[in-house]
C-alpha cells in the first residue's frame, strides 16, 4: 500500500531528472520540492500513438523482433536513494505514463504491453474525437490530460464529462505550460473554462508538467493561480491536495482489479483484546434498555 | 441541467470620412480578427481564451453596414467593453456603434428588421424608380440567409 500525503505534483517530466546529471543538482531540486510542500511526485513519461504506427510497419518486415512499445519505467532508485539520504519523511515518488493517441487500435497494443503495468499512474490524452469517446466509454486510466500546445479540439459535453467523473477520471491542467508562452496559456485557459462550463470544474487536478525546475511553483501559489482557470479557492485547494490523492488511490484500485483490500497483521497485546471483549459485552447489555427509555 | 446562454451583439460599422449612404465592403473574417486583437490588447491572453468558446463575428450587410457577434454570456462583457476601442478594420478607419445586445437571434432579428426598415425609408427618398426600390428592398430585408450563416 502506498501511503501518500502532503501536496501532490503528479506530472514532472522525465527530462527534468535526466538533465540533472550530478547528484548535487538532484539533491538541491528534491530539497526545494520538499520545502515547497510537495510530498508526492510522479515522474512522467509520454508516448505518442503516431510513432507507434511507424514501428508497426517495421515489425511486419521483421516479425521476430518483439520490442516493447511502452518505454521501461524511469528508474526511481536514484531519486529514492537521495530521498533516503536526505531523510525526507513521507516523500513518495511514482511512475506515470501519458498516452497520446488518436486511434484505439494502437492503444490496444500499448495496454497489453508488460511495461505498461509497471507504471503507477496512467494518463490518457486522446487527440481525436473517436479516441475521446473511446476514453469516455472503455479506457481504464486515472487522468484525462491534453497537450496544451494544440488547441483543445474535443467537443465536450456534460454527458461525457460526467461519464468520465463516474469512472474515476480526473482532469489535469499543466500549469507550467501557462507560464511558458502565450499560445499554450490561451489553450489552457480555454480548456479550463470549458471544464468550468460543462462540469463546474469537478475533479480537476493541477500538476506542473515541468521540463525545467524553473517552472515549478509552490502549491500555495498554484492555489492563487487557479483564479484565472475559473476555480474557486476551495476547488484549487482540492486540485492540489484531495483530488490527486484520490487519483493515487484509484490507480491502486485500477491496477489490482475492482476491489482492493489490504490485510495487515497488527501485533496487539493480549490484555487489550480481553478488555475490548469485556467492554463490548457490557455495552450491549447496559446500553439497550437505556435507549428504550429515552425513546418513550 | 443548465443550458449555455449566448449573447448576440448587433453592431453598426461607421466609416469615418464617408457618407452614410455609401456601401462599405469588408471581408468575412475581418471583423472577427479586429475584435480579437483588441480583446488581446485590453484583456490579454486571459480575455482571448475566455471569449474563444462560441465566439462568432459576422459582417452581414454592406448597405446598412451592420455586423453581428455571437458569444457566451459572461465573457460577452469582455467583448462589449472592447468594441468602443476599435478604430481600424482592414486598414479602414471606422468606429463601431453597438445597436443592440440580445439573448436570442429572434430578438436581434426583430430589432434588425425595424432598424433596416427605417434605413430603407431613408434611402428611398433619393431613389426615383420603383424597380430600384424593389431591388434595394430585396437586399436589405432578406434575413433567411443570415440565419443560416450564424
Amino acid at each position: 500500500m502506498i501511503k501518500t500525503t502532503g501536496f501532490y505534483d503528479l506530472c514532472i517530466q522525465e527530462s527534468l531528472f535526466t538533465s540533472l546529471l550530478t547528484n548535487n543538482d538532484l539533491i538541491e531540486s528534491l530539497k526545494s520540492l520538499h520545502n515547497f510542500g510537495y510530498r508526492t511526485i510522479a515522474v512522467n513519461q509520454s508516448i505518442d500513438d503516431g510513432n507507434i504506427e511507424v514501428g508497426k510497419k517495421k515489425k511486419k518486415r521483421e516479425p521476430r523482433e518483439t520490442q516493447d512499445i511502452v518505454p521501461v519505467p524511469f528508474n526511481l532508485k536514484r531519486i529514492q536513494d537521495v530521498v533516503a539520504q536526505l531523510q525526507l519523511e513521507n516523500f513518495v515518488v511514482l511512475n506515470r505514463l501519458t498516452v497520446f493517441f488518436s486511434h484505439q487500435e494502437a492503444l490496444h497494443k500499448i495496454t497489453k504491453s508488460t511495461n505498461y503495468k509497471k507504471f503507477h499512474i496512467i494518463a490518457a490524452a486522446p487527440t481525436t474525437m473517436p479516441a475521446f469517446t473511446f476514453t469516455c466509454t472503455s479506457l481504464e486510466a486515472d487522468i484525462f490530460s491534453f497537450n496544451p500546445e494544440n488547441k483543445f479540439n474535443m467537443r465536450l459535453n456534460r454527458k461525457h464529462y460526467n461519464l468520465l467523473i463516474d469512472r474515476g477520471f480526473h482532469f489535469e491542467l499543466l500549469y507550467s505550460a501557462a507560464i511558458q508562452d502565450s499560445t499554450k496559456r490561451k489553450n489552457l485557459i480555454h480548456a479550463s473554462h470549458l471544464f468550468h462550463a460543462f462540469g463546474k470544474s469537478k475533479n480537476i487536478i493541477f500538476s506542473s508538467g515541468a521540463e525545467n525546475f524553473m517552472y515549478i511553483r509552490s502549491p500555495y501559489d498554484i492555489i492563487n493561480l487557479g483564479f484565472i482557470f475559473g476555480l474557486s479557492e476551495l476547488q484549487c485547494k482540492s486540485a492540489v491536495f484531495h483530488c490527486p490523492s484520490k487519483v493515487v488511490l484509484n490507480s491502486v484500485g485500477r491496477r489490482h482489479g475492482k476491489a482492493v483490500m489490504f490485510v495487515e497483521n497488527i501485533e496487539s497485546e493480549k490484555e487489550d483484546v480481553i478488555m475490548l471483549q469485556e467492554s463490548e459485552g457490557e455495552d450491549m447489555e447496559t446500553d439497550q434498555p437505556r435507549q428504550k427509555k429515552t425513546k418513550i | 441541467m443548465v443550458r449555455h446562454k449566448n449573447r448576440y451583439i448587433l453592431l453598426e460599422v461607421k466609416e469615418i470620412g464617408r457618407s452614410d449612404r455609401s456601401h462599405l465592403k469588408l471581408k468575412e473574417p475581418s471583423l472577427y480578427t479586429a475584435i480579437l486583437k483588441m480583446v488581446e490588447k485590453l484583456h490579454g491572453d486571459f480575455g482571448v481564451a475566455a471569449i474563444r468558446a462560441g465566439f462568432v463575428a459576422k459582417y452581414i450587410n454592406q448597405h446598412t453596414r451592420t455586423g453581428i457577434i455571437r458569444c457566451r454570456r459572461g465573457p460577452h462583457k469582455l467583448i462589449s467593453s472592447c468594441i468602443p476601442f476599435i478604430k481600424m478594420v482592414e486598414d479602414k478607419i471606422v468606429s463601431l456603434n453597438m445597436l443592440y445586445v440580445g439573448a436570442t437571434l429572434r430578438h436581434c432579428f426583430g430589432f434588425l428588421r425595424n432598424y433596416q426598415l427605417k434605413k430603407f425609408n431613408e434611402y428611398c427618398v433619393s431613389l426615383n424608380s420603383e424597380e430600384e426600390k424593389a431591388a434595394l428592398r430585396e437586399v436589405m430585408m432578406s434575413f433567411e440567409k443570415l440565419a443560416d450563416r450564424l
